[in-house]
């Protein structure tokens, strides 16, 4: 299959550039390509990523503990024999959600999709989950309960080159997607965030809230848009339902009320709303710092009401967004890696999708399992009796990505058996009892659906490396193993794609008008793309690319408000911890790092946690610029370099989220869980500072 | 079950009744309200009268089913002994714990023209209820005349609120200065300076006499043209059936920390309620007594967490473009304490006010002005209790807090954050041929990320095209010229 040269894309983020990878006597080499979402551009992380293709410590053989209790290489056949058994086993004594799976928001469509049908057929298991839920759950439910339908842009990333105003609720690509600001050039940007990021930066208004309270600020941002006037009465009552109930609660939220819970003055408030409302063209979008909360979904939900309320989603030239992180964190929530939903974005309770989906794997509908937990929750569930006894992890690292980090690990160390794919060593892998070496980008063929619900082709340059597999190859061995027919678990990407298609079909991610033949000449093909009503139809489903500008997906075509309202996070400020943590990422890492972190140039730029706090805060705990300083919370405390930062909000720390060991900020976040998606409050824990540091004599 | 009952439907009691039900309160609750209509948010009465909001959007929302809510009652008595309501139709409700929640009523003063035997008369706008503000914005043309009486904030809020609106409007107070509880000499003239601005013409020292068709007579016999006058000399707590009960009155109903009266089973807040300070005199405060009472009832004495600050409460006015506040207990800023420390700052010009009282770095008291950022950062710090930044005149002007880069701009500055590309790394590369931002971003990678520091690439590149050329060809003039490499 390798070529010298291919053209693909960036392993990394949801934007996933358009590159050409090349292979020069074993040395490889990246560059951008036109691809309309990065045209040319390319940020650190991409250019450097080859880089990781050839890391020391690659996995390169499976590896399985030995009774010494250290890792050992082994053979494939070893290696799966020894799973298989050990599920067996369990199963047999604790039925089969005993067994759960840990997926990624950066495996590729067709590896998501195998390992959904690998849980509820092999295993029989309700317990799948994936590392997305950490990510964007909250704007992916908030999204399905207002439009019907969660695809993070529901048009081209492109169209905002041509918007006069942008309002970006806890985004900052400036410095975590770099090549999408060329589409933001153009527009007035308002740009929510309690610190001045890159991206606020360049804003003509930012807002700056105190963590924890952004659904106070859209309500009160609704609230204008409502006394002001500009309230586009024709767009809601002939494309909406609900503004009646949502209203009721909005109309407590008066600007000076929400002034003194949030800190973003009366005026800003007033000037983001006229902003939006005035311009021709205007959208919303919302990234993780609206999105990671206790309360994330309702958030976006405030945020989607604004939009709405102002006559956006649907129409031309405006809209609502979110902006998607993982690579393929778009993809890797429809295909069936969710706890709660079956190929193609189907809920796994709807018994017409059920009953869909089971013909097409050719199993009885009673035998697929219902929904399963949530994340957080089936890492929790670990080693109870009524939890998990073993997991098996593809493309993840929770024991670093996981709140409230330390119980993760607890939580993992209590299971029988853990399993873990993937091509390099990570905090997870040194727990696990098995580890099984696998593919990465630039050596496999998949498909990647990107943060504007684009399918493109991941192609492969390079063999897989030593013995690694690809885990369609690991799915297949243990699915045999197991007494599944070999022919239920493809190996070939393409093969795995049409049976994805065949299940997607009528669903609201429908793939079905979509193959690899369409996608290899080049086509841009945006999901919804059902295959032509008339087989015989000449011309196949265009894709696409703009949602909603017809109708909406709920039956009655009608976006729906949703009624939330603000009651303040889970976790507040006190005596002890006085200030609040927020997490966040940076421009040269990815995720936890174990990418990045192994790239010389990135590592060097920025090797270790860092904490950004106001001088004044320093000064007060005896913290200066430079110096390592604990940050402890009521879960435990993490050591980062601090950072002075005269513009942060001086009751706020931010620390990324990509470092390991005493360095890892998830050390300190809450594990409360948002009610209705599951996410995480990552972005508020109360927290103290103090200098970690020998005062010098 | 406990039988809580309700008397009054004001905001405070609305927003009681609400967080009680919010969090399962377990008794039956029983609203008995003298109004026909729901109650509604006062915050929105000037959006109705100026930017035409349907004034049923400023209701506030139905109560959930549980809570039995009766319109059109009033009370004739209250049976302490019996622990009894009678209502003027005869109906009796029994409680465990009674709330009264009666508010305010206007003062009509007595003026011929302006009270009609103490009801307002035609002409006279109390602008309590968003369907009169309704009302009073279909009779009026666009540009009327409209006089507030009153220099408190009610009045200067309703002022500017409708000259912002375009009408014509007068402020006529008895005093010699704006707000005089609230603001020094200074605060008040830039209050009135910003009034001003925004057209209105501020009569002090005056009372009017008598309200004629088209106009306001004055004392001083003069005449402003007026075709609607708006009361703003203020309310009286409505405590006439807390009185006839026996209940101990001071300002309104006399209640402590947790809204109780002198009778324990009998709790009273919102405007009709005297508590201790802590709680400011408006929407905000009322909300704040809500809290606490609720607290109260679900959790018994003690219930409340956030108690009433020492210091008082945050009186913020409401508008557009008034960017006023008063925090804490005024005379804090004028008294003179070694413990606190002052900070002022006075710009009549651009109509900016500051003035800070602070001990040990926390915000004590203040008056601000014309500072919008500062307004909410303090707010914020006096709630929370967190120290005020020491860079005082940068909170209150919003400036980043510099702190000891003494440097300035770093020797090699990074032109490309995004690839993190240096000044030296794009020389090198140009004088390794790399003669434009094309050939430079595939050397360096510098402008292929956000994109952003092309100009300053560009720049980079004519600035050294610049010197290349004069250096090679004179020779003069380069005393560091770099050795060839």
């Amino acid at each position: 299959m390798a070529r010298d040269q291919v053209a693909t894309h960036c392993p990394y983020c949801a934007l996933q550039c358009g590159t050409e990878l090349s292979d020069r006597e074993g040395a490889v080499s990246v560059s951008p390509s036109s691809f309309p979402v990065n045209r040319g551009g390319l940020c650190r992380k991409g250019w450097t990523a080859p880089e990781v293709l050839g890391s020391a410590d690659r996995l390169y053989e499976p590896q399985l503990r030995t009774e010494r209790g250290e890792l050992a290489p082994v053979g494939w056949e070893e290696a799966l024999d020894r799973i298989a058994t050990n599920l067996e086993e369990i199963i047999a004594e604790s039925g089969p959600d005993a067994v759960g799976i840990f997926g990624g928001g950066g495996l590729t469509n067709e590896k998501a999709y195998s390992l959904g049908k690998f849980a509820r057929l092999a295993l029989g298991s309700s317990r799948i989950d994936y590392n997305g839920r950490f990510c964007m759950a909250a704007a992916a439910t908030a999204g399905n309960a207002a439009f019907g339908v969660d695809r993070g842009l529901p048009f081209p990333v492109t169209d905002l080159g041509d918007a006069e105003v942008i309002l970006l609720a806890g985004g900052n690509p400036a410095e975590t997607m770099p090549p999408l600001m060329q589409h933001l050039e153009g527009a007035r940007l308002v740009v929510v965030d309690p610190r001045r990021s890159a991206t606020a930066e360049r804003a003509e208004l930012h807002l700056r809230p105190r963590p924890g309270t952004d659904l106070a600020l859209a309500l009160g941002l609704l609230h204008i848009a409502v006394t002001e006037g500009w309230h586009d009465s024709e767009y809601t009552a002939r494309r909406t339902t609900g503004f009646e109930r949502t209203w009721a609660r909005a109309v407590t939220w008066w600007p000076e009320r929400v002034e003194r819970i949030t800190g973003v003055p009366v005026s800003a408030q007033r000037r983001a709303v006229r902003m939006l409302a005035r311009a021709r063209s205007s959208y919303v979008l919302t990234g993780r710092g609206a999105e990671q909360h206790g309360d994330g979904a309702d958030t976006v939900s405030g945020f989607i009401n604004l939009a709405l309320v102002l006559g956006l989603p649907g129409t031309r030239g405006n809209g609502y967004g979110c902006l998607t992180g993982q690579g393929n964190g778009q993809g890797g929530r429809e295909h069936g890696q969710k706890a709660d939903q079956l190929p193609g974005y189907r809920s796994i309770t709807d018994p017409a999708a059920r009953a869909h989906v089971a013909e097409v794997w050719g199993v009885a509908e009673k035998t697929l399992p219902g929904p399963g937990l949530p994340a957080t929750r089936l890492l929790e569930s670990a080693g109870t009796p009524e939890g998990i006894r073993a997991l098996l992890v593809f493309g993840a690292n929770p024991v670093l990505s996981a709140p409230h980090a330390g119980l993760a690990r607890a939580q993992l160390s209590r299971l029988d058996l853990l399993v873990v794919a993937d091509f390099l060593p990570s905090e997870t892998t040194r727990m696990a009892d098995v580890v099984l070496p696998v593919t990465q980008w630039a050596e496999e063929e998949g498909t990647m659906t990107n943060l504007e619900g684009r399918v493109l082709r991941r192609r492969a340059l390079l063999p897989p490396p030593g013995s690694a597999r690809s885990d369609l190859d690991v799915l297949r061995g243990l699915a045999t193993r197991l007494g599944q027919p070999e022919s239920r678990f493809p190996t070939r990407p393409s093969t795995v794609f049409d049976e994805l298609a065949r299940a997607s079909a009528g669903g609201p991610a429908d793939y079905s008008g979509i193959d690899y033949e369409r996608l290899d000449s080049g086509q841009a093909l945006h999901w919804p793309c059902p295959t032509a009503p008339d087989e015989q139809a000449s011309t196949p489903h265009p894709g696409t690319p703009r949602l909603f500008l017809e109708s909406f997906a709920h039956p009655d075509g009608r976006a729906s408000f949703a009624t939330v309202d603000w009651h303040g996070p889970a976790e507040d400020t006190n005596h002890e911890y006085p200030l609040v943590a927020t997490t966040g990422r940076i421009s040269g890492h990815y995720q936890t790092g174990e990418q990045t972190r192994r790239v010389d140039e990135l590592a060097t730029a920025e090797p270790e946690s860092f904490v950004r706090l106001h001088p004044d805060t320093a000064a007060r705990r005896g913290v200066h610029d430079g110096q390592l300083a604990r940050v402890s919370s009521a879960r435990g405390a993490t050591l980062a370099r601090a950072r002075l930062d005269g513009s942060i909000r001086p009751d706020t720390l931010f620390l990324p989220i990509h470092y390991a060991g005493a360095g890892c900020a998830n050390l300190l976040t809450n594990p409360v869980l948002d009610p209705r998606s599951g996410i995480p409050e990552f972005k508020v824990a109360a927290v103290s500072i103090s200098s970690a540091e020998e005062p010098s004599a | 079950m406990t039988r809580l009952v309700i008397i009054g439907h004001c905001p405070a009691a609305h927003r009681l009744v609400e967080r009680l039900t919010e969090q399962g309160y377990p008794g039956s609750i029983t609203v008995l309200d003298a109004a026909e209509q729901n109650p509604h948010n006062p915050a929105l009465l000037p959006t109705v009268l100026t930017n035409g909001l349907a004034p049923e959007l400023a209701a506030l929302p139905e109560h959930p089913s549980p809570v039995r809510v009766h319109r059109n009652t009033r009370i004739a008595s209250i049976d302490r002994t019996r622990r009894r309501v009678r209502t003027e139709r005869g109906d009796a409700y029994g409680y465990d714990v009674l709330v009264l929640a009666t508010g305010t009523r206007t003062v009509v003063p007595d003026l011929p023209g302006v009270s009609d035997n103490g009801s307002p008369a035609e002409g006279t706008w109390p602008l309590r209820h968003p369907n009169e503000c309704g009302r009073m914005r279909g009779q009026l043309a666009a540009d009327a005349s409209v006089t507030v009486l009153g220099g408190g904030l009610d009045g200067v809020e309703t002022a500017h609120a409708l000259a912002t609106a375009g009408y014509e409007v007068s402020l006529l107070h008895r005093g010699a200065r704006l707000m005089p509880r609230l603001l020094d000499r200074a605060a008040a003239d830039i209050v009135a300076g910003t009034l001003l601005d925004n057209g209105v013409t501020v009569l002090s020292d005056e009372t009017a006499t008598e309200l004629l068709p088209g106009k306001l007579v004055l004392s001083s016999g003069a005449a402003v043209s007026t075709d609607a006058l708006v009361l703003r000399a203020g309310t009286l707590p409505d405590t006439a059936l807390a009185g006839d009960t026996g209940l101990r009155l001071s300002r309104g109903v006399a209640v402590d920390g947790e809204l109780r009266s002198s009778d324990p089973r009998i709790h009273a807040l919102g405007g009709c309620a005297a508590p201790p300070t802590g709680f400011d005199d408006s929407l905000s405060g009322w909300w704040e007594q809500a809290e606490t009472l609720a607290a109260t009832l679900l959790w018994g004495s003690g219930g409340a967490s956030g108690r009433p600050r020492e210091s008082g409460g945050i009186v913020r006015a409401r508008g557009a473009g008034l960017e006023l506040a008063s925090i804490g207990s005024p005379e804090v800023l004028t008294g003179e304490s070694h413990e606190v420390e002052h900070v002022t700052f006075n710009d009549p010009k651009r109509r900016r006010y500051a003035r800070l009282a602070l001990r040990e770095d926390r915000l004590v008291a203040a008056t601000l002005l014309g500072l919008p950022e500062a307004i909410a950062t303090l707010s914020q710090l006096h709630d929370t209790g967190m120290p005020v930044p020491s860079d005082r005149l940068a909170t209150l002007l919003d400036l980043p807090t510099g702190f000891g880069t003494a440097g300035g701009v770093p020797a090699d500055p990074v032109l490309c954050h995004c690839n993190n590309v240096s000044r030296s790394t794009l020389t090198a590369a140009y004088h390794d041929g790399a003669r434009d931002v094309a050939a430079l971003a595939v050397a360096t990678r510098a402008t292929t990320g956000c994109g952003s520091c092309t100009g300053a690439v560009r720049e980079l590149c004519g600035s050294l095209a610049a010197s290349t050329t004069e250096r090679v060809p004179s020779g003069i003039d380069s005393p560091e010229q770099e050795g060839a490499a």
